[in-house]
Order: C-alpha cells, then sequence, then structure tokens
C-alpha cells in the first residue's frame, strides 16, 4: 500500500506547534516510515503538489490571501486537522478581534496602508470545513501522534474535551485553587497538556482552550471571591484562546 | 481467563443482509475457549478489532451452534472497522456477558416478540431455539417492523419462523418498485391484527427506546400484566461487566443486570429525561 | 459489621511505627501513607516515620483546604487528603492488554499484577467503608482483585476529623470497627494499638510492646465519642432511595447546574466513584496496540454518549446522575449507600458544591412542590 501523503501547512502562527513534529525523534522517524512527508516547509524545502491523505494546518487566517490558500488546501485535502490554539481558536492574535484593527495599524507601522489584514483573526474552521481540531499552545506530540495514528487507523481520536481537573487528579496533582486559593482555569479548560502547569504548582492559563461544557461564569463567581475583579477575569480569558472562551462568556 | 482480555475469532462467512448490515459467523481459535463458550439468547459479546476498540453486539445463532454469530449494523469506527474485514481475518471477542431472555417464562405461556429495525438480532437465537423446542399447545408471534422492505433483516428464513409463529411484517415506508403488499406503519399496529389471550401471554420487546415505549402502552392496554412484559436495553457500553459506570440506567447495569429486564425492574425509570 | 479484634490492646511508641514500616517493607509489602505533597496530605510511597506528616493538621471547608502545625507533633493529626485507597487498587491508568499483530490475528499479553502488594498506613473509617464497596463493584474484575488480595492495613481512628467530614451520618465513622490488620488510636504521647489478623500480629512480632491499661481503652472511647460530636455536617438520609427517584424533574437540578462546572472532581476524589473508560492506543506502523482504563466520571459530556446520541447531554443530567447514584442507585446496586461521608467531594469542588446542603435543597424544594 501507498504510505499516505502529509502536508504541514502555515498560516498566522508562530511555527511552535508544526515544530513539535521535528522535536519528536523518535516519533518523526515514525511518522516519516508510514507517510510520505510531500509538503513540509520546516523540515524540507521540496515541495510536492497534488492531493494529500492528511494536512496538518498550523496558525489563523487573518489576511485576504489566507482566506484563498486555506480553500485552495482543502480541495487538495482528504483528512483536514488545525494544530493549536491559532489554528482552532484563532491564537493570541485574535484579541486584534476585540479592539478596532486601524488603531493597532497605526501604532505599530509607520505605513499602515500596506498593511492588509483582515479585522478578524480567524480559526480555520470558520472559512473551510476542519475534520479534527487539536487544541494547545503548542499541541502536544502525544496528542500529534493519535491523531495521525487514528487517522492511519480510521477511528476518531481518542482525545478527550474534559477538564484539566480530570489529568491533575489522575495524576495526583493537589489542587492549586482549593489548597492555595489561586485562579486557575483548569476547571474550565479542555484536557490534552498533561495538567503540567498545577504539578509545578502555578495556575492553569488555559492553552488547550475551553473544555466541552465550560461555565464561566460559575468559574468567574470563584475567582471574585478570591479577590479577582471582573475585569481581571476577563483578562485571564483574554490569552491564547480568547476568542474561543469569548464565545462562551458572550454566552453565560 | 481473563475477561478484561478478547479471545480470538476466525471469521468464517460473510453474509450481506441489507446494504449497511452483515451478519459474521465467527470460530473461536482456541479449542478449549471454543468447548466451554455457552450463552442464553439475549446475551452479547464484545467485538474487538484491535487499534480501534470494542463494541456491544448481540449474540444471534442458535445456542447449541459451535460457531458464534453476529448482526452488525454499520454504525461508527468500531462497526466500519469490522465491515472492513475479510473471510479469514481474526477479530477479537470477549463474552459471553449480561442476562438474556427468561427462557423459563416460555413455560406455558403464549409469547409474542416485538422488534424494531436491528432489535430483530437479538431474536434469532431464541427463534431457532423455539423451533426447535416449542411447547405444545402454545402459541407464537413475531412483530417485526422495518424502515423500508430493504431493510429487513433476516428476510429469506421468515418463511421457516412461519411454521411456529404467527408472523407479521411492517415497513415505516416503501418506494412503489419494491412491490411491497404487507403493512405499512409502526409496530404497534400489528397488534390489532392479532388475538391474544392476555393472561397467558409474555412479551418480549427490542427496537429503539421509543418503539419499546408504545409497544409496552399498547400491551398493557390490551390486558397483559406489567410483569409479563421484557425488553432489550441498550447504552453505551465500555467494559461489558459492570466496572466502568457507562451503561447505567438508573440503579440498573444494562451490561450485568440486563440487556433484557423485565419491565417492573425498570418502570419507574424508562422514560424519564436523561437518565 | 462485626467487630474484629485479635487480641487485647496493645500500647505501643510512637517511634515503634517506624519499626512496623520498616519491617512491613523488609517483608516486600509496598508501604503507603500519609504525606505531605503540594500543601496537601496525599498517599504515597513511605520508607520511614518522616515521611509522614508529623505535626501537620488540615483545614477543610467548602472548595477550600489548607495545611496549619498542631502544638504537638500528632501523627495523624489531620483528617482525609484528596487520594483514598482507590488510586491504588484501581490506579487512575490501568494497563489492561498489549496486542501485537501476527500474520493471521494477533497476540495479547495480559498486564498481569506483579508481586509486592500495598501495606496501608492511616486508613480511616470511611475509607474502610469504601474499601469493601470497592470490593463489590470490582468482584468480577481481575485487575482490581489481584491488586487487592495481599493488602496489609493499619486503620487509624479519626480523633481530627475536619469541617467537610459527615461520617457519623452515613453510619460509616468515626470509629474503625472492621477490615484492618492494625489499629491505631493516637494519644499524646503513644498509640493504643489493637490488632485485627493474624497477619497484624505477625507484622508486629519484633516491636517492643506492653498490654493496655484500662484507662487507655476509656480514653480512646472518650475521643472517639468528642470526634464524633465535633462532627457537625450531617446528610439526612432519611427516605433514600425513593426520594431521589421522585425528584428527577425538580427545578432545583437546574439551580444546581448553574453553579456546577462539569470539571469532575468530586468523582475523581470520591473513594467509591469507579468509573473509568477502555481505549485503544495504536502505533504508527498498526502492529500494535494497547488497551489502556483510565478514570473517568460521570461528568464528562460524553459519558453516555452512543451511536445515535448523548443520553445525558445537559450539567443538570449530569449532576443529578452524580448525586442520585451516590445516594439512591447505589442502594439498590450493592446494598449499602455509595457515600461514605469523607467529604472529599466538598472540599475538592472548585465551585463550593455540598451534596448534603444539595440534597436538603432537593428534599425541601420536592416537599414543595
Ligand atoms: C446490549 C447491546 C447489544 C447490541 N447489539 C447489537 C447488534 O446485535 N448489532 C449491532 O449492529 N449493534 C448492536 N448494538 C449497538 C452497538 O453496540 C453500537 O452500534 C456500536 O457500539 C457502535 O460502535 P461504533 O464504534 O461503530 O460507533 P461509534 O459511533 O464510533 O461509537 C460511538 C461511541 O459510543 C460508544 N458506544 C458504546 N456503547 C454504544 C452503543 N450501545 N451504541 C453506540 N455507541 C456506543 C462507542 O464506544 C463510541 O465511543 C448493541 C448494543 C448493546 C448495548
Ligand atoms: S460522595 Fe463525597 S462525601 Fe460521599 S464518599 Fe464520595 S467524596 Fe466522600
Ligand atoms: S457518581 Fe458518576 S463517576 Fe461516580 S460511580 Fe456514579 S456514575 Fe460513576
Ligand atoms: S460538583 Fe463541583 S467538583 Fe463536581 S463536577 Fe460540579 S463543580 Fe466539579
Amino acid at each position: 500500500m501507498d504510505k499516505p501523503r502529509l502536508a504541514v501547512f502555515k498560516f498566522t502562527s508562530c511555527d511552535g506547534c508544526q515544530l513539535s513534529i521535528p522535536d519528536m525523534e523518535r516519533g518523526l522517524v515514525d511518522i516519516a516510515n508510514t507517510f510520505d512527508i510531500a509538503y513540509f516547509l520546516g523540515l524540507k524545502s521540496r515541495k510536492s503538489t497534488g492531493y494529500y491523505g492528511i494536512s496538518l494546518v498550523e496558525g489563523s487566517i487573518s489576511t485576504p490571501d489566507e482566506i484563498k490558500r486555506i480553500r485552495a488546501i482543502r480541495e487538495n485535502t482528504h483528512y483536514l486537522v488545525t494544530i493549536g490554539a491559532c489554528a482552532t481558536a484563532g491564537g493570541l492574535q485574535a484579541l486584534r478581534n476585540l479592539k478596532d484593527l486601524g488603531a493597532f495599524k497605526k501604532a505599530v507601522y509607520p505605513k499602515p496602508e500596506h498593511i492588509d489584514a483582515l479585522k478578524d483573526s480567524l480559526p480555520i474552521s470558520h472559512y473551510v470545513h476542519v475534520d479534527f481540531e487539536l487544541w494547545g499552545c503548542p499541541i502536544s506530540r502525544e496528542g500529534l501522534l493519535e491523531v495521525l495514528a487514528s487517522f492511519l487507523r480510521e477511528r476518531r481520536p481518542n482525545i478527550q474535551a474534559y477538564s484539566v481537573c480530570f489529568e491533575c487528579k489522575r495524576k495526583g496533582t493537589p489542587c492549586v485553587l482549593v489548597a492555595q486559593g489561586i485562579p486557575c482555569l483548569g476547571p474550565i479548560t479542555r484536557t490534552g497538556c498533561g495538567a503540567i502547569c498545577p504539578s509545578y504548582g502555578r495556575d492553569c492559563y488555559g492553552c488547550f482552550g475551553p473544555s466541552e461544557d465550560p461555565n464561566i461564569k460559575s468559574l468567574s463567581l470563584r475567582f471574585e471571591t478570591l479577590g479577582l475583579s471582573k475585569d481581571e477575569i476577563k483578562l485571564r480569558l483574554a490569552g491564547i484562546n480568547s476568542y474561543a472562551f469569548g464565545k462562551y462568556h458572550g454566552k453565560e | 481467563m481473563n475477561i478484561a482480555a478478547p479471545f480470538e475469532a476466525v471469521i468464517k462467512r460473510i453474509k450481506k443482509e441489507t446494504r449497511d448490515t452483515f451478519t459474521l459467523t465467527l470460530r473461536v481459535k482456541d479449542r478449549a475457549i471454543r468447548k466451554e463458550y455457552g450463552f442464553t439468547p439475549g446475551q452479547f459479546n464484545m467485538l474487538y478489532v484491535p487499534g480501534i476498540g470494542e463494541a456491544a453486539i448481540s449474540i444471534c445463532s442458535a445456542t447449541w451452534r459451535e460457531d458464534i454469530r453476529h448482526t452488525i449494523r454499520v454504525a461508527g469506527d468500531v462497526t466500519t472497522a469490522i465491515s472492513n474485514l475479510k473471510g479469514g481475518d481474526v477479530i477479537g471477542v470477549r463474552g459471553p456477558f449480561g442476562r438474556g431472555w427468561p427462557m423459563e417464562m416460555l413455560k406455558g405461556n403464549d409469547l409474542m416478540i416485538m422488534a424494531g429495525g436491528l432489535g430483530i438480532a437479538p431474536f434469532r437465537s431464541l427463534l431457532r431455539q423455539i423451533l426447535r423446542e416449542k411447547e405444545e399447545g402454545a402459541r407464537y408471534f413475531l412483530l417485526y417492523g422495518a424502515k423500508t422492505p430493504k431493510d429487513i433483516i433476516y428476510r429469506n428464513e421468515f418463511p421457516r419462523y412461519g411454521e411456529v409463529f404467527e408472523v407479521l411484517l411492517t415497513v415505516d415506508k416503501a418506494d412503489p418498485e419494491e412491490y411491497w403488499k404487507g403493512d405499512m406503519g409502526v409496530v404497534t399496529n400489528l397488534l390489532k391484527k392479532i388475538n391474544i389471550i392476555p393472561e397467558k401471554t409474555i412479551a418480549f420487546i427490542c427496537g429503539p427506546e421509543i418503539m419499546m415505549q408504545s409497544s409496552i402502552k399498547e400491551l398493557i392496554n390490551m390486558g397483559l400484566s406489567e410483569d409479563s412484559i421484557y425488553i432489550s436495553m441498550e447504552r453505551h457500553m465500555n467494559c461489558g461487566m459492570g466496572v466502568c459506570g457507562h451503561c447505567m440506567f438508573g440503579p440498573k447495569f444494562i451490561c450485568k443486570d440486563g440487556p433484557v429486564f423485565s419491565y417492573t425492574d425498570i418502570i419507574e425509570f424508562l422514560g424519564e429525561r436523561e437518565i | 459489621m462485626k467487630h474484629n479484634f485479635y487480641m487485647e490492646p496493645l500500647t505501643i511508641r510512637k517511634e515503634a511505627l517506624g519499626d512496623i514500616i520498616k519491617d512491613l517493607s523488609n517483608r516486600g509489602y509496598r508501604v503507603i501513607g500519609p504525606t505531605v505533597r503540594g500543601g496537601t496530605i496525599g498517599l504515597d510511597n513511605i520508607t520511614a516515620i518522616e515521611d509522614l506528616p508529623v505535626g501537620y493538621g488540615d483545614r477543610q471547608v467548602t472548595g477550600g483546604y489548607s495545611l496549619f502545625k498542631h502544638e504537638r507533633p500528632y501523627f495523624f493529626g489531620f483528617s482525609n487528603g484528596p487520594d483514598s485507597l482507590k488510586r491504588f487498587l484501581n490506579p487512575p491508568y490501568q494497563r489492561l492488554f498489549a496486542i501485537k499483530k501476527r500474520a493471521k490475528g494477533f497476540e495479547t499479553m495480559i498486564y498481569e499484577y506483579e508481586g509486592s502488594p500495598f501495606a496501608f498506613i492511616g486508613i480511616r473509617a470511611c475509607d474502610l467503608r469504601a474499601l469493601h464497596i470497592l470490593d463489590m463493584v470490582f468482584e468480577k474484575d481481575p485487575f482490581y482483585q489481584a491488586e487487592r488480595k495481599e493488602i496489609f492495613i493499619i486503620a487509624v481512628n479519626c480523633i481530627f476529623p475536619s469541617n467537610t467530614c459527615f461520617c457519623p451520618s452515613m453510619n460509616s465513622g468515626p470509629e474503625v470497627k472492621y477490615g484492618f490488620d492494625l489499629l491505631l488510636t493516637e494519644f499524646d504521647e503513644d498509640f493504643l494499638m489493637e490488632v485485627g489478623s493474624k497477619k497484624g500480629l505477625n507484622a508486629i512480632e519484633g516491636v517492643h510492646h506492653k498490654e493496655a491499661a484500662g484507662a487507655d481503652i476509656e480514653k480512646k472511647r472518650g475521643l472517639i465519642d468528642s470526634s464524633s460530636k465535633s462532627i457537625k455536617k450531617t446528610l439526612d438520609t432519611e427516605g433514600l432511595p425513593t426520594l431521589l427517584y421522585r425528584e428527577f424533574e425538580n427545578p432545583w437540578w437546574a439551580d444546581i447546574a448553574n453553579r456546577d462546572l462539569s470539571c469532575g472532581n468530586c468523582t475523581m476524589v470520591c473513594p467509591t466513584c469507579f468509573c473509568n473508560t477502555s481505549n485503544d492506543t495504536s502505533s504508527l506502523d498498526g502492529k500494535t496496540a494497547t488497551r489502556i482504563r483510565c478514570w473517568d466520571s460521570c461528568f464528562s459530556v460524553n459519558f453516555a454518549l452512543v451511536h445515535g446520541g448523548n443520553f445525558r447531554p445537559s450539567r443538570r443530567a449530569r449532576y443529578r446522575q452524580w448525586m442520585t447514584h451516590k445516594l439512591a442507585y447505589w442502594i439498590n446496586q450493592f446494598g449499602v449507600s455509595g457515600c461514605v461521608g469523607c467529604g472529599r467531594c466538598i472540599t475538592w469542588c472548585p465551585a463550593g458544591i455540598d451534596i448534603t446542603e444539595e440534597l436538603m435543597a432537593i428534599r425541601i424544594s420536592g416537599k414543595r412542590r
């Protein structure tokens, strides 16, 4: 059987997610053995075009040109996976969605008229159908390997969407919110990182985006009793996944 | 044997039933396990495809056969993976699990079987059993509803069942070119066409939950008592042996207390929202 | 449950506990006991008495936990932390088996239990009841049973219960009455030790002890009584399980759902919650797969998902499942309540939801309806 063709594409992002692939060492060898890595500028400059079995897409859509590009990729891809917070939720740069882009442009660039940017930085799924969204900033290697393994076996990835708390409790990590009164986003954040931050005694800041059924209002009330102001709470949610949390925050 | 780990079975035959449903005949590889394996109609196995996962599937072969049969509808990952297997391939099996149909109730009673869609599968081994050991003087009814004529499973077996059962079929809808001459509408409609002696009739039902609920209602209207009605329930199944909690339905574990329940055992919970 | 004491009570010096720990490790036990971890008292490997949280106490409130230091170096001056026996007997990640593909079929390698049994130190009455409950839940589970079979238990009578405890309501504490090999009651200067089994007797062979004075036994009674009296939280079990079967549509469930985070912490810390999910992971080359069973919870949205849809899509239904299972279904399933009154779910709920108060609210609003 021919190896499935794998492509990795980058949009508005920092490269951190795609770099977790070469970073995998052993995992990379396995990937290279099972996939034909057809397009991956972060790894090799030879571009092989055509139809891809699986495309991993990093980065958000923030320019008109990127809209065209993602549509073309979708047309040439069987199974499209977004990797990371940018591609899945608009990323840190989606903070601009909350404010006036024009003002930013003027403040940052000497000639703002040369900047051809969309008003909002939006997730890939806003423009094209996405088969699976892998959350995280950056994504976890285990998560990515699971996505690839499940793609090969034609099953859904075993990737859960419940809270980080599940993972803390399984690992036996003491709860920083209950035991130390630290405003941890874990209870409303999607699991997948391995609950790293609380295991170092600090709070989760939501890298993996909202959990499957986040009750932001209730956690906010708890944060208020810890002494956070409403604005401080808003700021805590206005991070890497601001756009995704914002969707729920508006609703609740 | 560790009941959390599967044993191997070889696919001997694959028979297409309908466009999305097929029947597998399995031969357990290990001779000792094969000899030891026994079940009652209505029980199920967990079928396993390595690297994909497991699915709960009713056993539909005759109890005295050494080979195990399963009728499977393609639903999601596991069932699709099973449908991609070929004759000679190996599949994992755990089981049998659960409590099947209460065979002791057949003594001295008439039996009404009501099946909706794939709900006919857990009855097949019971049907076989009754063909073989029917009670003198007892009456047997088989009421079966499918979506369309094309979705009728075990179609060519019905003439045989007809020798013992009064068989009534119905479909939700049929294309004109299918020349369907039978009934159309829900299974419960078929009840109007038969005469039963409610005091000596027991009913076994399997199908979508709504169909089972309306059947129960109708049967009780006809005079059946609550404790003469049995239904086979379905919930998310993961371990099959009562330790994962997924299949809980009220206080019942579908996998070990069921899937077949006396209606009286679950009467408080059936029809409750989001139980 | 009958009292099971193997012989007359003894008195041992506090340091003698160290000898017992050493002796148990020498006999090949993995000794597990309370130890300070990240501002909490968890259960972990113990090699010497220095590993125990000597002198520590805990303050537990709804949704809050903190440690403090007693003036005296009590060995067991605290109440239950987030961990319970289930972490060890039904581990959060249990590998079930590995699969290796062969040309025709596959080879299954079951992860068999290997060797060293656990010895648990400082287990309380509520957790012994929980153990008894898990024994019933996992009666047919080969993995649990293998871990469970040979365990050794040093229990303690609970002298410093926390604000979230309500074991008297559940009839499960604070006094230990059964299910131990050795039982300690901590006095200021020494331990009163009771022996519950032949195994327990063997374990103290080399340990210096003397027969306890009658006054010590009185003292134990007194401590347990005052401990019991100091527990103010109650759960009214009157009318359970049927009470909750009438309240499936009580509007209060929706009120709880407004506060509930669906975070699952309560189920994870509960010593009797057993739910799990087994999943396959497969290697990229498809030649091997491993099936792992991992703690899950009825609070996870997909817990009751089937192909055709989800049986419990709302938080309302998921919280209701949790409370109704613990306090009602369980009684039908295993003949006892699934709640042992340990209070963990109350302490560790980030939203400060208290099962005893919510039951009360359901009871009251149910009456009004
Ligand atoms: C007692 C019992 C007997 C059954 N008998 C048969 C039978 O004879 N023939 C047949 O075709 N089907 C039968 N089913 C239904 C069958 O189990 C599901 O269709 C199958 O599990 C779907 O798995 P999947 O991976 O293909 O679907 P997916 O859609 O990929 O899986 C859905 C998700 O739900 C989980 N799940 C767990 N239990 C179920 C369930 N009951 N239904 C759907 N998803 C479930 C899966 O593990 C997965 O997480 C039976 C179910 C039960 C409970
Ligand atoms: S329900 Fe709460 S109080 Fe009861 S045993 Fe579980 S964690 Fe303890
Ligand atoms: S309360 Fe929920 S997690 Fe706990 S045992 Fe019951 S169903 Fe499982
Ligand atoms: S009751 Fe509390 S701990 Fe349990 S899921 Fe809800 S918020 Fe989390």
